[in-house]
């Protein structure tokens, strides 16, 4: 270390007291650590410049370093004590949550950084972890009933989904925490599944009600009949009045879908679809005649349209 | 264990006058955690604002607009520095 402190200061030894005042001014505010932070050469030579100029501030000191009385060792002594920037810079009382700092400023800031840079930069300190969303299929079953399903998330780990009955396309499941982890102190995200309930190719669904077309044939509109009809809890045999039309729904009660809050099921209805044959044999046709010439339903009876009706 | 030294050391520490701290504290430039204890970060911080005085020839408006701005600073730096660490380690 240099103990000249004319030196130092960069001025000559003949130099005057405002000379070497201004002169340690101008050094001083180069290389004070308070603005430089972190920069330990700044702060090195800023302590050499401060016991340089200790030894020469007045014309007294400096006669008395000029008889060689004085070190520049002494001198340093001073300034022993961390510099602000140092109690500052793991976040310091001063520099934190102060006003005038907006919290959410710079963290939409840092969230952005976070979207431009991909897996660079993740957020501010204590930023809450992203929110993670997944998409999962879900069967017509198990949207109706309800159910259970294991997935595996991206990081390995597994979770177990909980099919809430009776839900819809676009329901959102939130699994606390396992989400991003957070920064700092602040908590993980959440992980949010969303359903995606696959259409019944059988099945239509109203509310809490379930729908499904059953095609008859022409005898089994008239004489009535049993027939196997599909319910999302498996076949069940539906008794056809005699002269069902199409178009009649007919009820399977608490075969529709579970209602959560209710703990009740909706019905299934069986809707008629009467299918004639479209080569009806000529024996049929020969009897459907003559049943015609006798009959005096009209089909069209109490239709709106028969009454010459305009809309 | 936090080190903290009353208003009279302080003072003598840094061979001024207790008033001139006790401003510094009216004024909301030293802000302590405790009254008549200033710790570490107080008195790094009183030193700070005697430089700006002596040395860069600040005077008492001016004072309070460059701790806000410092404070500023560094609050950024460390919302970074924990950016860059916690970007570091992954």
């Amino acid at each position: 270390m240099t103990t000249n402190p004319y030196e130092v200061l960069g001025v000559s030894a003949k130099a005057t007291q405002d000379e070497i005042k201004s002169a340690y001014r101008n050094l001083a505010k180069k290389f004070h650590p308070d603005l430089n932070p972190g920069n330990k050469s700044a702060e090195t030579r800023f302590k050499e410049i401060s016991s340089a100029y200790e030894l020469v501030e007045s014309p007294e000191k400096r006669a008395k370093f000029d008889r060689g009385e004085s070190e520049a060792a002494q001198a340093q002594q001073h300034r022993s004590g961390p510099f602000y920037q140092e109690t500052q810079a793991g976040g310091g009382r001063y520099s934190q949550g102060f006003e005038g700092m907006d919290d959410d400023v710079l963290r939409s800031i840092f969230e952005q950084m976070g979207r431009q840079g991909g897996s660079g930069f993740r957020g501010a300190s204590d930023m809450r972890g992203e929110d993670v969303h997944y998409q999962m299929e879900v069967s017509f079953r198990d949207a109706t009933l309800g159910g259970e399903r294991e997935i595996t998330l991206p990081d390995g780990k597994k979770i177990r989904v909980k099919i809430p009955a009776g839900v819809h396309s676009g329901v959102k499941l939130r699994f606390g925490g396992l989400g991003e982890p957070g920064v700092g102190k602040a908590p993980t995200g959440d992980a949010y599944v969303e359903l995606n309930v696959l259409p019944s190719p059988l099945f239509k669904r109203e509310g809490d009600d379930l729908e499904v077309e059953v095609p008859i044939s022409v005898s089994e509109s008239i004489l009535g009949a049993k027939v196997k009809v599909p319910t999302i809890d498996g076949p069940v045999f539906l008794t056809i009045p005699a002269g069902a039309s199409s178009g009649m729904k007919l009820r399977l009660s608490g075969k529709g879908v579970l209602n959560n809050s209710t703990g009740k099921r909706g019905d299934q209805y069986a809707v008629l679809k009467l299918i004639c044959p479209p080569n009806a044999d000529p024996e049929i046709k020969q009897a459907v005649q003559a049943w015609a010439h006798r009959q005096t339903f009209d089909a069209r009876a109490g239709w709106i349209g028969s009454q010459g009706g305009v809309l | 264990m936090r080190k903290v030294m009353t208003l009279n050391e302080v003072a003598k520490f840094f061979g001024v006058e207790q008033v001139i701290v006790v401003e510094m504290i009216q004024h909301e430039w030293v802000r302590p955690a405790e009254e008549r204890a200033l710790d570490e970060e107080d008195v790094a911080r009183i030193q700070l604002i005697l430089d700006l005085r002596h040395q860069f020839g600040a005077n008492d408006e001016a004072i309070p607009v460059i701790l806000h701005l410092v404070d500023q600073l560094y609050y950024l730096r460390s919302q970074l520095g924990f950016l860059t660490s916690s970007n570091n380690k992954k």
